[in-house]
């Protein structure tokens, strides 16, 4: 996956499925234990370059988590996107939390 | 989902209209351009017309939805909207069956879509061939067909550098 960063998948791809639009890996291959929405996508180009876009984003969706930055002072003059970017991570990192959150649960009563 | 937005309304970013006529362009060029926004994939010429725009902030967003008309805009027809067939056969047998108070609540919400989108243009429109510009120059623009060419391809690259998503509120 890497070799074709950003690009669709190639032929060869160890685990890759094939449909009428071309090859595609199941989310739950690239990201296990991401939710059930991603894990039911069908994710068709290298999701590296993606990531690289993103994680300025991400880097500072953390300093505001931790109360370092405030969002105006990162974004003073933020589009609909970015402040729309935050709202799905901040989304996102709370379904993680509530999954792990479960799934500690779950180990603990079957202990 | 593309991730090639930007993230604050002062990056002002320039483009050019495939109706004018000295861009010229395959299909797949254009595509992708209307995917990245890249000037380079297309061969524009020395005459080409230059639109600068600045990316809609939420503010921005929400006044040019305002005078579009969203507080008095028909849900119902919002609703018909999303649901409405994409095949342009059934979508024609779909709307014969409409009453006509559904044929006129969609009517209404096409015609606030169409008024968004001339709104964010006067919102996001800095200036043409680097002079200051307005929606007046805009909507100059004959013959009409290339009027709603130039306002619908401003609104697509509006649409991929402020927003996520591609369906208004």
């Amino acid at each position: 996956m890497r070799g074709n960063c950003g690009g669709t998948f190639k032929k060869g791809l160890p685990q890759a499925l094939e449909d009428e639009q071309g090859l595609y890996m199941p989310g739950y291959r690239i990201a296990p234990n991401s939710g059930e929405a991603y894990s039911d996508l069908k994710i068709r180009s290298c999701p590296i370059s993606n990531m690289n876009r993103l994680a300025l984003i991400v880097n500072n969706y953390s300093k505001i988590k931790n109360k370092l930055l405030s969002f105006s002072e990162l974004y003073p003059h933020p589009t609909c996107a970015i402040v729309e970017s935050i709202e799905i991570l901040d989304y996102n990192h709370e379904q993680m939390l509530n999954r792990k959150h479960k799934q500690a649960l779950e180990e603990a009563n079957h202990g | 989902m593309a991730l090639h937005f930007s993230t604050s309304t002062n990056d002002l970013f320039k483009i050019v209209v495939s109706c004018d006529p000295a861009v010229n362009f395959t299909d797949e060029s254009k595509a992708a351009y209307f995917n990245t926004g890249d000037l380079s994939l297309l061969d524009v010429g020395e005459d080409a017309t230059i639109i600068t725009l600045k990316p809609l902030g939420p503010q921005d967003r929400e006044r040019a939805e305002i005078r579009a008309g969203a507080f008095t805009r028909s849900e119902l027809g919002k609703l018909l909207w999303i649901e409405a067939p994409n095949d342009r056969v059934e979508h024609a047998r779909w709307h014969h069956e409409l009453t006509e108070d559904e044929r006129e609540a969609l009517a209404s919400y096409e015609s606030y879509i169409s008024k968004s989108y001339v709104e964010y243009v006067r919102e996001a429109l800095v200036s043409i061939n680097d002079e200051p510009a307005t929606i007046d120059m805009i909507n100059s623009i004959r013959p009409e067909h290339m009027r709603i060419t130039t306002i619908t391809e401003i609104v697509l690259h509006l649409q991929r550098v402020s927003l996520l998503g591609d369906v208004g509120k």
